[in-house]
Order: structure tokens, then sequence, then C-alpha cells
């Protein structure tokens, strides 16, 4: 469970005021959640993260992660229960090959050999990757590197594995590939899951979407729920899904469809039950 | 493409191996032959490592060019003597990292930085700035004394944009011009250029990994994998073999992911639907038709 | 400049699967000092010419191209060139008249400049050859545990050996990134009408300086990723650290270590013993 409870953060700049990166932030986040988390560049996205792993302290409020609270001296225990990915993949891998990298989370816990070798081919296994772990991570291409980058994090067995934009730098198709061996992890895991990003259809995947702006979190809900709010998406520099647009220009023009729609598949099954519904067949005939 | 008329840029049996001699060799283009006219807007389109930034550093001679040739205007750009600095003032090209082609730190230096090295006057180089800068809406008088760095990714990026418009370049390249953007900074991104497109006669170069953006801003596609063109053609009719450009790992505009599904539905419904209006309009027209 | 890595090889790692990739890194690093500290003991031509059918044993061995070495140590070779001319011209030692070719007020050319010219050109490459092969052949992890284990006797004097090797390993990886990245902006500034393609050595350089604060400000935006990451990673110093790879040192590591012990020492002694 992740508590956070009237969280701000500024950072500090010498002297002169200190800028507000986030203001007065609630959200509870439980166990196995899957989560995805939206807001223009500079919303406080990315602080949220770092003091999610105690990479920075709270100016106000509290954060807790699983009872235990995010404050100096705390650090190790919060990192072993959260993990982290970022956007590039050269930056936050330290080692050339691929099981060498994985293995570094668990060589710092100080695990006996073996668990490390089990942790890391379990990990490898996890991502498609058990045929890789000799291979040098310079020779693999950006979905891959981003692949070892995530088995890296899951080898810490965290309870809460964090992505922050991870797939910005990838092709949509290798990305949804990616989000759905995410989704598999935390189905079978139990592992929750916190997802950065920009993709509007991305966070549609997702169980629930979390809305920052300015750093505030300003809309919480199902995915249905929050691409309900168009305008306002739009009106805090965001979008909706291609289909959730469209349905919304359809709807406005009097198709009446029923229902949450939030991609093509959905739109096909709502316009197939309209071309049977009794009301359509009676105005088209 | 209308007989008669040569092509801007062409491309004869290019090849390329990056790092050629090591053991990290790479062969990026295995024989590409390509032709780009007057007024052409044409994406290359390809997954990572198929190419495609190769080409684009081909189009203005920033590789050490081997096997093949590439023309401007005719002219053979690897002949000994020919001017790389007049060609590289004919083609401008927009990399997909704004902060590795801004070369000064004050937004009105930077712009202005071409056309001085072109030797353009100061009074007509002023103009182009204020031009330019207004042109990918950030206002002359309000940024051209702001310091880069302090810029936000999407207002960077177009400070790189103003800095090749400035140059007043009849070709323009771009790659990857919203890759990390939100998706704000991505429609005004593409709003602008959209209006470029209307207003200037360019002959445009988009360089994408997948047909979103690129279905917006060209008519044409050349579809690259593994430095091989395997698809050519106007963009509809690449649109309408999807599931060849999804074993490539090119991503299509979301308008043809919707048609698609609505074709198991309606078996006639067309799926090289460009735009969001395109789509409404033929969805009504089939429940009108019923 | 666009291809700068076929022209740079330092930090660059080459995985053939080798004989020398698979040695022990502990008694790799040895081998690799007895060569080193042979490059300061040897100072005859007849000393070199014994250690080098052993590097060429060694190099065919690795299965390293040596066509990439080569080209991949240019900018070294030609700075040493440089460096050697000097040598010969303000040779400071004392020299018979007779030994002298040409000379030019304080400038001067002799046989005994010449010499011993040569003989430190011999000793850097040699130093040279050494090291450039040391990480050419060994991975980042065998590396940082070969140098944790040398430098283990510092940790009483309270040197963080660990952290520093560390620090020395991710610096060697991240060479062939920055590399790219001014690759990248070399591209990027030549398509904006800086020709960094054309001009003399002096002028190339000065445009090298304009990609110092690109370079230097990516470099920090990434040491900051990489330290928040390690650190999300459980990361608080080689204290308590555990190891996945096991180090293994086989009768044969051993043996080559005692092969190259005892070619050193011929090549060290056997030129001055008077037989040659």
């Amino acid at each position: 469970m992740i508590e956070i409870e009237d969280l701000s953060f500024a950072y500090r700049t010498g002297e002169e005021d200190a800028i507000p990166a986030l203001r007065g932030v609630n959200l509870r986040i439980g166990p196995g959640q899957f989560v995805a988390v939206i807001g223009h560049n500079g919303s406080g996205k990315s602080t949220l993260v770092k003091l999610l792993v105690a990479v920075l302290y709270p100016t106000e409020g509290r954060i807790r992660v699983d009872g235990i609270p995010v404050r100096p001296g705390n650090e190790w225990e919060v990192r072993e229960r959260i993990s982290v990915v970022f956007q590039d993949p050269d930056d936050q891998l330290v080692m050339n090959r691929v099981a060498d990298d994985v293995a570094f989370g668990p060589e710092n816990l100080g695990l006996p050999r073996e668990k490390i070798a089990e942790r890391v081919h379990s990990s490898l296994e996890a991502l498609g990757l058990e045929e890789m772990g000799e291979r040098l991570i310079e020779d693999l291409s950006p979905g891959q590197k981003q692949r070892v980058a995530i088995a890296g994090a899951l080898a810490m067995r965290p309870r809460f594995l964090v992505l922050d934009e991870p797939t910005t730098l990838l092709p949509a198709p290798v990305a949804a590939r990616l989000i759905s061996t995410v989704r598999d992890l935390n189905r079978s895991g139990g592992m929750g899951v916190l997802h950065i990003t920009h993709s509007m259809s991305e966070a549609a995947l997702f169980d629930r979407v979390v809305v920052m702006d300015e750093g505030k979190l300003v809309l919480d809900g199902t995915p249905a729920e929050i691409f309900r709010e168009v305008d306002r998406l739009r009106s805090i520099g965001l979008d909706v899904p291609p289909a959730v647009s469209l349905v919304h220009r359809l709807r406005a023009r009097g198709v009446p469809l029923e229902g949450d729609i939030l991609d093509g598949a959905d739109l096909r099954r709502a316009l197939a039950a309209l071309a049977e519904s009794p009301a359509y067949r009676r105005c088209s005939g | 493409m209308e007989a008669g008329t040569s092509p801007v840029i062409e491309l004869k049996n290019f090849r390329y191996t990056y790092l050629e001699g090591t053991p990290r060799a790479v062969e990026a283009i295995r024989d590409v032959s390509l032709e780009i006219h007057r007024g052409e807007r044409v994406a290359i389109v390809g997954a990572t490592q198929s190419g495609k930034s190769t080409l684009v550093d081909a189009l203005v001679y920033l590789l050490r060019l081997g096997s093949g040739q590439v023309f401007y205007e005719g002219e053979d750009v690897t002949a000994p003597g020919y001017d790389r600095g007049k060609l590289r003032r004919e083609i401008g090209v927009v990399f997909q990292s704004p902060d590795a082609q801004i070369v000064e730190n004050i937004v009105g230096a930077d712009v202005a930085f071409g056309p001085t090295a072109a030797g353009i006057p100061a009074e007509e180089t002023r103009k182009r700035v204020e031009e330019s800068l207004n042109a990918v809406g950030l206002s002359y008088p309000e940024y051209r004394l702001r310091y880069v760095h302090a810029l936000s990714g999407g207002q960077r990026r177009r400070v790189a944009i103003a800095g090749v418009l400035a140059m007043r370049t009849p070709v323009l390249v771009l790659d990857e011009p919203t890759a990390g953007l939100d998706p704000r900074g991505r429609r005004e991104l593409l709003d602008l250029l959209l209006n470029l497109r209307k207003e200037r006669e360019l002959t445009l170069v988009v360089c994408s990994a997948g047909l979103e953006e690129a279905s917006l801003l060209c008519d044409r596609f050349v579809v690259l994998d593994a430095g091989k063109v395997v698809m050519d053609g106007p963009a509809r009719e690449i649109l309408r073999r999807s599931n060849r450009l999804a074993e490539l790992d090119i991503s299509l505009p979301e308008t043809v992911n919707v048609a698609s599904e609505l074709k198991k539905i309606f078996p006639d419904f067309p799926t090289s639907l460009l735009t969001e209006e395109e789509l409404e309009a033929e969805i009504l027209k089939h429940l009108g038709a019923g | 400049m666009f291809e700068l890595q076929r022209n740079v090889i330092f930090g660059q790692f080459v995985d053939t699967g080798s004989p020398v990739h698979r040695m022990d890194p502990r008694l790799k690093l040895a081998a690799a000092f007895v060569l080193i500290v042979a490059s300061f003991l040897i100072d005859t031509f007849a000393g070199y010419a014994l250690v080098l059918p052993l590097l060429v044993l060694i190099h065919v061995l690795s299965r390293v191209p040596f066509g990439y070495l080569l080209r991949g140590s240019r900018f070294f070779l030609g700075f040493l060139v440089f460096i050697l001319v000097f040598q010969v011209l303000f040779y400071p030692g004392e020299v018979q008249p007779s030994n002298v070719l040409w000379s030019w007020g304080v400038l001067s050319v002799s046989t005994t400049g010449i010499r011993f010219a040569a003989i430190v050109g011999l000793r850097v490459l040699l130093l040279y050859y050494v090291t450039t092969m040391l990480m050419l052949t060994t991975s980042l992890v065998d590396l940082t545990n070969a140098l944790e284990l040398v430098f283990r006797p510092l940790q009483r004097l309270r040197v963080p050996v660990n952290e520093m090797v560390l620090v020395f390993v991710i610096a060697i990886k991240f060479v062939p990134i920055f590399i790219e990245e001014i690759e990248r902006l070399a591209k990027a500034q030549t398509a904006r009408g800086v020709p960094f393609d054309e001009g003399g050595a002096i002028k190339r350089a000065r445009r090298i300086g304009r990609l110092l604060v690109p370079i230097f400000i990516s470099g920090f935006n990434r040491a900051d990723v990489l330290t928040t990451a390690m650190n999300v990673r459980s990361y608080r110093g080689g204290r308590g650290r555990t190891k996945l790879r096991r180090m293994h040192a086989s009768a044969g590591d051993w043996t080559a270590l005692v092969l190259i012990i005892s070619w050193v020492l011929v090549a060290w002694q056997f030129p001055a013993s008077g037989w040659l």
C-alpha cells in the first residue's frame, strides 16, 4: 500500500523563492493495483517518483510505503519495496552484460550467490530474455534494453514497480508489447504498477488513471471515467485516446452509442449493438 | 510524379555500413534507390535500426559516402569539389534532439546562426529571425533574448525549427518531429507544421517510426526494413497493407486501427482513412445506409 | 568526425569468447601488470623483439581484429609520433659528436637521440597495447571484481576501493555513449553550417570546443539519472555486496600467467647477459 497524504514539495533554488512542484497531493494505491499517471511536462509526475523512492523528501505531508514513512533514515527499507525504471535505459544500466546488470540490485542487497542467480534467471524469464543473459547490452534494440532495465527492477522483488516514461523512446507496437508483459507480471505476481506516460492510448490499458496538473492531482478514476472528461483533459494540455475523441464527435452528432468506449474494438461492439437495436432499425428502416 | 521533371533528390544504389571495418559494423543501408521530386511530401518510415536516420544523414552528406550516388538537383554530391556547404543551405534538417543542433545560448542568436554563417547581411538576418520565430509561435520580442537552456523541450524544438526556417531552404527534413513531446506539445507542433506546409512551397521529408504524424503531414510513404525500401507509394495505398506494416513494427494511425475494427461489421468499410473527420463521415454514412 | 567510434577504441569491449576473454580476471589483471612492469624494465631492442612473439600469440588467441585495433589507435599513434619527434630533436643527454647526423641551433638529430626515443616509443606502445587489450577482452563485471581484489589492501588505509573501482568502470561504460553523442552533435551542427568535416586541424579543434557545453549538460543529466537509478537499486557502496559471478582460475590460466612471467624475465635478462 502506498499512502500519500497532503504531500507538497518545493525545489529550493538558493536564497530565492522555492519552486513548488507538488501541492497537497492525496493518493492511496493498494497492493497489486495497475495505475497510469498522466500529466503534461512539468506537472509534477517525475517529482512524485523521486519522492516515492526517497531520493527527495516531502516538504510537507507524508508518504508511507507498506507502512514505512518516507523520511531520511528509512530510504533503504523504502527502496526494497519500490523499484523504478526510467526513460533511457542507457542512463540506468550499470554493467555491459545482461545478466550482470540484472544481478546488480540483488548483489547490493547482499544476497547469497544462489539466490542472486535464481532471481536473475526468473526475472529474465519473466521479460522473455532467458536466452540473452550473456549478451552485451549495447547490441540489443531499445525495446530489449528497456526489458533488461525492467528485469533489473524485478530482481529486487518489489511490492511496487514505478515506470517513469519508459515507453517514450519506443515505437508504439514495441511499447504495447512491453505494457502487456508488465500487465502479466502484475497479474501473476501481485506487484503494483505505477506507469507514467504521455500516451493516452497506453493509459487506457490500465485499471486506474491518475491525472496531474500543476503539481496537483486533478482526476482519479477508471479510464472510462477519466476519458469522459474530454474538455477538461484538453484544457490541461492532455488528450483522450483517438477512439474516445471519435465517439465524442459521433455522440455530438446524435449517434446514441451506449457504454464506455476506449478503443476500436469497443466502438465496433457498440456500433454492432446499435445496428441490432430496435430504435436504430426503426429510424433507418 | 510527372514525367519530364527531374528529381530534387535522388539516391542511386546507395549503400552504407556504419563503423565499417570494426567488429561492430552495421549494414545500415543496403542498396536504396529513391527519387524525391520538388513539392513532394514524403515520409520515410521504419522501425528502429531500419536505416531511416542514416538516409537523412546521406541527404545532406553527413556520412562517409561510399557505394552508390546521391544527387541534389542532378549534381552528384560526392563529386570532388562539390560544395557541401551549399547543399546544407538548400536542405534544412531538424534532428530528433533539438539540443544537438542548437549552437548558441540565446534564442535569437541561435536562429541567426545559419543565415550569418551563410553570409546573409545583418538586416536581412534580423528580419528572418523575427519571421521564423513568429512562424514557430515564439513571439520575437518576447523570446529573442531568452536563454535556450531555460526553455521547455517543446520550446527548444521550436527554436531548432526556427533556426532551420531562417535558412529558407527549399527542402525541409524532419527527423521524428514529435518524439517525446507531451500531448499538448505534440498537437501544437503538428498544427505548426501543417501550417508551414500550407503556406510555403516546401519539399518535405519526414522521418518516423510510426505513421501517425506521417499520415497527417505527408502523402507519399517510403517504408524501410533492414536498410531496404520495402514499400513506396501514395500514403493511402500503403496504409491498405496494414498487416505487412504491423509485421514491420510500424505503428498505424489510430484512425486506421479503428477502421480495421469496423471493417469486421461493415465489410465494405475503407481502412485507409487519415483523419478523424474522414472516419466520422464514413461511420455516419454506414449508419445512414443501414 | 562522423564516425568517431571507428577511430577511438578506448572503453570498447569486443566479445569474441576467446581464451583470453575467458581467462580468470584476477590472473589476467596480474598478467597485464607483469607486462606493464616489463615495459619499465626492458630497455633493449632485443628485449622488445623477444616480447613481440608473446604479444602476437596473445593477439591471435584473443581473435580481436588487428585492423580494428590499429584504426582505433590512430589518434594515439599520431600523438605518439609527434611526441617522439620532439624527443629526438630536443634530446637532452650527452651525444658524441660523431653520432650527430644533423643540427640547427638547439635542435639536433643524433643516433643516440633516435635510439633513446625509439626505446621510449616501444615502452609506451607496450603499455598502451596491454591496457587496451585488457579492456577489449574483459567485461565490466570481470574488470570490477578483479580490480576490487587487487586494490583490497588499500581498504585498510580507508581508501573507498569498491566505490572508486565502480566509478572507473562506469566511466569506461560511458565512453562509447559519449562518443556516439559527439557524433550526433557534430552531424547536427554540420547540417546547420558548422563544417566539422572541412578545414585544418586547428579549425576542427576549435569547432569541437563548441560541443563541450552540450556534452557537459547531457553528461550531467545522465549522471544524475544514473545515481538515482543506482540508489533505487539499493546501491550503498561496496560494503555488504555479494557477487553473482564466481571467479575460477583454471590450470590453464595459471600456466598462462607463469609463461608470461618467465617470458618477460627472459626478455629482460637475456639481452643483458651478453648473448646478443
